[in-house]
């Protein structure tokens, strides 16, 4: 005999990435899922952006990786809390894993959440948190054919942040087609450009700006995911 | 990759699917997969092989991988594609809503009873 399912594959992470929203609104806590490649810059901005933002807002981080507390002792150095999560080769963070860390924080007194999702250009997309936003931090020097390759990465994302721009000098990426290429995909995402190298920092205030923004517009209950 | 965490949901999701019944064996399990949940059929037959236990270990896995669908924005015309970026059937346009397309489920199980 034959019985239907139907069921989806993510349902639990789905119903436990509800839960992590329905807390953080009830928290007025902005989140955002920050993703991309090894080494496309994502720590680094996340400093940069700390440094930047925290006369505006309460910071906490949320470090993923496959192994190692680097990451995290990079943003404590910033004076922020700062929870490591190990997937132990795990290639995503799922809800559950932000659900067990979250408790960690005092979420009352916090404005704004990052989450620094494993480097990983494919699969964390999948994977709901419960984010307000979600942010996907491409380096120019990872070549200008990845939106095509990796499409659904940035069809899923809100904001894709263009890193490294200091080197653009020193290399043939071409991005202007890179951002058509990308607004092909997504229509709807917001594209930054920035650099984070000391001395050659770029863009910062534009995306704190707008990051400050639109928490201003969740708090004020202006927009709502899920 | 993260087909074998996927499959891992599966098995316990047709586990219980299967509580009520009296199963001797299982012959097929059909999985539908959008186009932008990313899965590799090939990953996901090799993650079912690697932790199917009895009754399930044996079954046949059935992958079909369905396209996206959307609306454009500019004609509303809504249209099928397994191609990003997406291209509308009928102008032409990039500008699209997104209706299905990340879903990955469990479909049907056909088995054999006591
Ligand atoms: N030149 C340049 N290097 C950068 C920039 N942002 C990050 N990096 C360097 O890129 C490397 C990887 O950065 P990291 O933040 O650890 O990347 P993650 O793996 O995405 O977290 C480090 O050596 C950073 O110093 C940038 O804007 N310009
Ligand atoms: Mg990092
Ligand atoms: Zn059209």
């Amino acid at each position: 005999m034959k019985i239907d399912v139907k069921q989806d594959l993510l349902s639990l992470n789905n119903a436990v990435a509800a839960e992590n929203r329905a807390l953080f609104n009830s928290k007025n806590l902005f989140t955002i899922n920050i993703m991309g490649s090894p080494g496309a810059g994502k720590t680094t901005l996340l400093e940069r952006l700390i440094t930047q933002i925290c006369n505006d807002a309460v910071v906490a981080v949320i470090e993923g990786d496959l192994a190692t507390a680097r990451d995290a002792q990079r943003i404590a150095a910033c004076d922020v809390p700062v929870i490591q999560i190990n997937t132990d080769g795990g290639c995503h963070l799922d809800a559950e894993m932000i659900a067990k860390v979250v408790k960690g924080f005092d979420l009352a007194q916090t404005d704004l959440l990052l989450i620094e999702n494993v480097g990983n250009l494919v699969c964390p997309a999948a994977f709901d948190l419960g984010e307000d936003l979600r942010m996907l931090v491409l380096s120019i020097t990872e070549g200008e054919d990845k939106p095509g390759k990796y499409p659904t990465a940035f069809m899923a994302a809100d904001v894709v942040v263009l890193n490294k721009m200091d080197l653009k000098d020193y290399l043939d990426t071409d991005t202007e087609s890179l951002i058509a290429d990308i607004l092909a995909i997504n229509h709807n995402i917001k594209i930054f450009s920035t650099s984070c190298r000391v001395g050659k920092l770029e863009g910062m205030e534009d995306l704190a700006a707008y990051i400050v923004d639109a928490m201003r517009l969740k708090k004020q209950g202006k927009i709502k995911r899920g | 990759m993260h087909e074998a965490s996927l499959m891992e949901n599966l098995l316990s999701i047709a586990q219980e699917s299967l509580s009520g019944y009296n199963v001797i064996k299982i012959n097929c399990m059909s999985v539908k997969a959008g186009r932008l949940a990313n899965i590799l059929p090939d990953a996901l037959r090799f993650a079912f092989q690697s932790l199917a236990a009895e009754p399930f270990a044996g079954a046949r896995l059935e992958i079909e991988v369905l396209p996206i669908t959307a609306r454009c924005l500019d004609c509303g015309t809504e249209y099928q594609s397994m191609n990003i970026p997406l291209v509308c059937s009928h102008c032409g346009s990039n500008v699209a809503e997104i209706l299905s397309g990340s879903e990955v489920y469990l479909d049907s199980i056909d088995f054999d009873e006591k």
